[in-house]
C-alpha cells in the first residue's frame, strides 16, 4: 500500500509504506493513526530533499534493520561507506547537510550515520587551510594567534 | 557560511568520534569558533607514551598550553615522570580529571627538563602545604597574559625550552619506550588477568593501546588469560637503574598534588617503584593516599616492587588502624601489590566503606590477618578477591577468604601451592554466591571439590581452571569424569565459560595401548565393551544440558611436546616390563573426550550459544567435515576453533559479549 507524504512546500510524493517506514518517525505516525489515506505532512522537509531522502529509502528498502553495535571503533568506522551510498552523498554542501538534518528529524538512522561519516570525511587528513576552502570558512584568527595554537597543539600533530 | 554551525549538537558529537587527534588538532586551528568547539574533544584525553610525545607535550605545556586547554582534560595518561612533575608544575588548570594513570619512569636521555627541575623541586618548590600557595608560587596568577613564555624562575629555564627541538629522532624516536601498557591497555588482546599480572609485573610486552574506558568497575578484570606470568619473579630483579629515594619521594609529591586539585577523579593508576622501606617515602605513599578524592572508584597500584620488607614485622596482633582520613565512599576497586608498607593499606582500607574489588599480588607479603579483619568490620559490599601468591598458608587464603559479608561473587586464585583444607572449605562454602571463579596454578583443589562446587553453585558463570604450567606438579585443578557424572550441575541454566581439563574419558577408538597389548579389565572392560562410548555419551550429555553456555575449553594433562611422556608413565605404571617409550606413539591418548559425532557428539547439541570451543592438548580430530556441517547447524554462533594449542597466552576473552 503506498503512502502520501508531504513535503515542507507541499508537494505530494507517493512511496511504498516499506519504502516510507525506513523513517521511524514516519513509522510510528502509521503506526499511531492506523489504516489511513491521508497524506503524511513533513513540514520539516523540502522537496528537493524528500526526493533524495526517498531515493535513498527505496535503494535501502531491503536492508536489514540496523543493529546498534557499541563495540566497533568509529574511527575505523568512518572509511567504509557503501559505495552507492557514497555517490549518493555527492551533492554539493548545503544539500548534504540538509539531507543530514532531515535524517535527524525522520529518524533514519543508517542516512544519518552515511551523512555524518561523509561530514568527517571530508575534514579528516586535511590542513586547517584545506578544510576551510572545504567549508568556506573565513579565518579569523590573526597570524600571531594561529601560530600560538598550533604550538599548544602539536603534541597531537602525529598520527 | 560556517557549515558545522548549521548542525545540531548531537550531530556533530557523532562527528566527532570519526576524526582523530590530529584531525582534531587540524580543525580547532579552521577558526575561533571551530577553535572552540573542537578544543574540548582535542584535549579531553591525552597519552603520553613515548618520549617524542612527551618533548612535545612539554613544549605545548611551555607555551602555556594548559592555560587555555587544561580545563578540558579527562584523560590523562603520563608514562614519565617528567610528565607528571610538569602537570604538578604547571597544570593548575588541569581540575577536571577524571581519570589518571601515572608512572615513575625516567627518561632517556631527557636533558630539557628533568635535570634541572628534579634537582631543585622538592626544596625550592616547596609543594606542601597545598595547592593554593604552590599556584602562588608559580606566578601563573590571572594576570598571566596567554602565550606568555614559562618565567624562568622555574627552574626549567633555557633547557626546557629546547625540549621542543632537542634531538629527537634518532636519539630517542627509534627506542623510545612505547611498553607499560598493562592494564592501562585492557581493550586489547590481553584483557583479564594476563593483563594484570603482566601490569603487576611491570614487564607488560602488550603494544601501547588506546585507554581503557573509564566505566570500568570491579569485575571490568574480566576473567582472565592463562598466562599469568606470576608475581614470584626475584624482586631485586626489577630493580630500575636509577632510581633513588628522594626521586620516588619527589614524584609522589607530584602525584598528591594533582591529586589535591581532583575532585571529579574516579580512576587512578600508579605504576611506579616505590622503595616504601624507606621512612620519608612510606610518609609521601600516605599523602597521596590521603590526597585521595572522594570520588575515586577505583585505585590500582602496579608496581614493581623492591625493598621488601621483612614479612615478619608484620603482627597480626597489632591492633587495627583508625581512619587516618575521609572516607572514601566511592572506591570500589582496589588492586595493589605488596608496596604499600606494613599498615598503609590497612589504613587505607579503613576508609573504602564502599569496596568491592580486592586485587593483592604478593599476598603472603600483607598482615592478612589484619587486613582480613578490617575487610569483615569496614568493607560490606566486598565481593570480589584475587590473591596471587606462591607460598602462602592455608591459615592465611581461609583467612581472607572468611571476610566477605555478602557472599563472594568472583574468586581468582593465581599460583597458590598445595591449597589446604581451611581454604578449600572457604572456596565451596561460597558457591552459592558464586558466579565467577577462576584458579590457575593451584594444586590440591581436587576433582571432587571441583564437583562439588558445580553441584551448588547456582549462580555460576565462569569456572577457568586450566593450569598453565601443564603436568609440572601434579594435582592440579581437573575434573574425572567418575566425578562428574556422580551428582547433578547446579548451574545448568548459568554457565557461560566453562574452562576446565575432564579426565578419565576413555575413548572408544582405542582399543589397544600404544604397545599393542590390550587395558586390563580394571581399566576398560567392567560395563562391557561399550563401555567407554557410554562413558563418553554421559560426558556429552551432561554438558549439553549447559544451556547459556558460550565459551567450551577442554584440556588435556599430557604434554604435546612429542614426548608423550606422560602416557609412558601410564603404561609404565600399568604394564611394567612391557612398557616402553620408544612404543609410545605421538598425539595418542587413552583418556580423552572424543568430541566426534561417532562417540556421541550429538548429545551436545543443545548448546545454542556456543561461541568458542578450545581444545587444549587434546589429540582428537574434532571438526572433521561432518562436525563442520553438524556444529553449523546446531551451534550457529561458533567462531573459530582452536585446537591442540597449549600456547594460551593472551586469548580473547570476551569474544562473546
Amino acid at each position: 500500500m503506498p503512502v502520501t507524504l508531504t513535503s515542507l512546500d507541499n508537494q505530494e510524493f507517493k512511496v511504498d509504506k516499506e519504502v516510507a517506514e525506513r523513517s521511524i518517525l514516519i513509522k510510528n505516525m502509521i503506526e499511531d493513526v492506523g489504516e489511513s489515506d491521508a497524506p503524511i505532512p513533513l513540514p520539516n522537509v523540502s522537496a528537493a530533499v524528500l526526493t533524495k531522502v526517498i531515493e535513498y529509502c527505496e535503494h535501502h528498502r531491503n536492508d536489514p534493520v540496523q543493529v546498534q553495535d557499541e563495540t566497533d571503533d568509529p574511527r575505523k568506522r568512518s572509511n567504509d561507506i557503501e559505495e552507492w551510498d557514497m555517490k549518493f552523498m555527492q551533492v554539493d554542501q548545503e544539500m548534504l547537510f540538509e539531507i543530514i538534518l532531515a535524517a535527524n528529524y525522520l529518524d533514519i538512522k543508517p542516512l544519518l550515520d552515511v551523512g555524518c561519516k561523509t561530514v568527517a570525511n571530508i575534514i579528516k587528513g586535511k590542513t586547517p587551510e584545506e578544510i576551510r576552502k572545504a567549508f568556506n570558512i573565513v579565518n579569523d584568527f590573526t597570524p600571531e594567534e594561529e601560530a600560538q595554537i598550533k604550538k599548544e597543539n602539536e603534541w597531537a600533530e602525529d598520527r | 557560511m560556517n557549515a558545522m554551525q548549521q548542525l545540531p549538537q548531537e550531530i556533530n558529537d557523532m562527528i566527532i568520534p570519526s576524526l582523530s587527534k590530529h584531525d582534531l588538532a587540524m580543525a580547532s586551528r579552521v577558526c575561533s569558533t571551530w577553535h572552540d568547539y573542537f578544543s574540548p574533544f582535542l584535549w579531553s584525553s591525552i597519552h603520553i607514551k613515548t618520549q617524542e610525545a612527551l618533548e612535545r607535550f612539554v613544549s605545548a605545556v611551555m607555551e602555556g598550553a594548559l592555560i587555555r586547554s587544561g580545563h578540558h582534560i579527562r584523560t590523562l595518561d603520563l608514562r614519565f615522570r617528567d610528565a607528571v612533575e610538569l602537570v604538578a608544575k604547571l597544570g593548575q588548570t588541569c581540575t577536571g580529571l577524571i581519570e589518571l594513570a601515572v608512572d615513575s619512569r625516567e627518561t632517556l636521555h631527557f636533558s630539557g627538563f628533568a635535570g634541572t627541575a628534579s634537582a631543585t623541586s622538592t626544596s625550592s618548590f616547596g609543594f606542601y602545604p597545598g595547592p593554593s600557595s604552590t599556584s602562588a608560587s608559580f606566578g601563573f596568577g590571572s594576570g598571566a597574559t596567554f602565550g606568555s613564555t614559562a618565567p624562568s624562575s622555574f627552574g626549567f629555564g633555557s633547557g626546557a625550552a629546547s625540549g621542543s627541538t632537542a634531538p629527537s629522532g634518532s636519539a630517542f624516536g627509534s627506542t623510545a619506550p612505547s611498553t607499560g601498557a598493562g592494564l592501562w591497555s585492557t581493550t586489547t588482546t590481553t584483557s583479564g588477568f594476563g593483563a594484570i599480572t603482566s601490569a603487576l609485573n611491570g614487564v607488560s610486552d602488550t603494544p601501547s593501546a588506546p585507554a581503557a574506558s573509564v566505566g570500568s568497575t570491579p569485575g571490568f578484570f574480566g576473567f582472565g588469560a592463562y598466562n599469568t606470568p606470576s608475581l614470584s619473579t626475584p624482586f631485586g630483579m626489577a630493580r630500575p637503574p636509577a632510581s633513588s629515594s628522594s626521586k620516588t619521594d619527589a614524584f609522589l609529591s607530584y602525584l598528591a598534588l594533582i591529586l589535591q586539585r581532583n575532585n571529579k577523579l574516579r580512576s587512578l593508576t600508579i605504576k611506579a617503584h616505590i622503595e616504601s622501606s624507606v621512612p620519608s617515602v612510606a610518609t609521601d605513599v600516605r599523602r597521596v593516599l590521603m590526597s585521595l578524592p572522594n570520588s575515586i572508584e577505583s585505585l590500582i597500584k602496579c608496581p614493581s616492587f623492591f625493598g621488601q620488607q621483612n614479612p615478619t614485622l608484620f603482627s597480626d596482633a597489632s591492633p587495627l588502624p583508625m581512619p587516618s582520613g575521609p572516607l572514601l565512599t566511592h572506591l570500589r576497586t582496589l588492586m595493589v601489590t605488596a608496596a604499600f608498607t606494613t599498615h598503609t593499606l590497612c589504613e587505607l582500607l579503613v576508609r573504602c566503606v564502599a569496596l568491592e574489588a580486592l586485587w593483592m599480588g604478593d599476598t603472603r607479603f600483607f598482615p592478612i590477618g589484619m587486613i582480613a579483619e578490617v575487610l569483615k568490620s569496614n568493607c560490606p559490599r566486598l565481593n570480589e578477591l584475587f590473591i596471587d601468591d606462591r607460598i602462602i598458608a592455608d591459615r592465611d587464603v581461609a583467612n581472607l577468604l572468611a571476610a566477605s559479608t555478602e557472599g563472594w561473587r568472583t574468586l581468582g586464585l593465581g599460583q597458590i601451592r598445595e591449597l589446604g583444607p581451611l581454604s578449600v572449605a572457604k572456596i565451596l562454602e561460597s558457591a552459592p554466591s558464586l558466579q565467577n571463579l577462576w584458579v590457575d596454578g593451584i594444586t590440591h583443589f581436587s576433582s571432587r571439590n571441583v564437583q562439588t562446587l558445580l553441584s551448588n553453585a547456582p549462580y555460576l558463570k565462569r569456572l577457568c581452571a586450566l593450569n598453565e604450567s601443564k603436568g609440572a606438579y601434579g594435582n592440579e585443578v581437573c575434573l574425572m569424569a567418575g566425578d562428574l557424572l556422580s551428582s547433578a550441575w547446579a548451574c545448568c541454566d548459568s554457565l557461560e565459560v566453562l574452562q576446565l581439563e575432564i579426565r578419565q574419558v576413555p575413548r572408544p577408538e582405542h582399543r589397544v595401548r600404544t604397545n599393542g597389548r590390550p587395558f586390563s579389565h580394571e581399566e576398560r572392560d567392567h560395563m562391557g565393551k561399550d563401555y567407554p562410548r557410554i562413558k563418553q555419551e554421559m560426558i556429552y550429555e551432561r554438558l549439553g544440558q549447559l544451556k547459556n553456555l558460550c565459551e567450551l575449553v577442554l584440556g588435556h594433562d599430557e604434554e604435546t611436546d612429542g614426548s608423550n611422556y606422560g602416557l609412558y608413565l601410564v603404561d609404565a605404571q600399568n604394564e611394567g616390563v612391557h612398557a616402553h617409550a620408544n612404543h609410545v606413539q605421538v598425539g595418542y591418548q587413552y583418556d580423552c573426550l572424543d568430541m566426534s559425532l561417532a562417540s556421541g557428539l550429538d548429545r551436545m547439541r543443545g548448546l545454542k550459544e556456543l561461541r568458542h570451543v578450545g581444545l587444549m592438548g587434546m589429540s582428537v580430530q574434532f571438526y572433521n567435515a561432518d562436525e563442520q556441517a553438524w556444529a553449523r547447524k546446531f551451534w550457529p554462533n561458533l567462531g573459530p576453533v582452536e585446537e591442540d594449542t597449549y600456547n594460551f597466552g593472551a586469548r580473547r576473552w570476551f569474544g562473546y559479549s
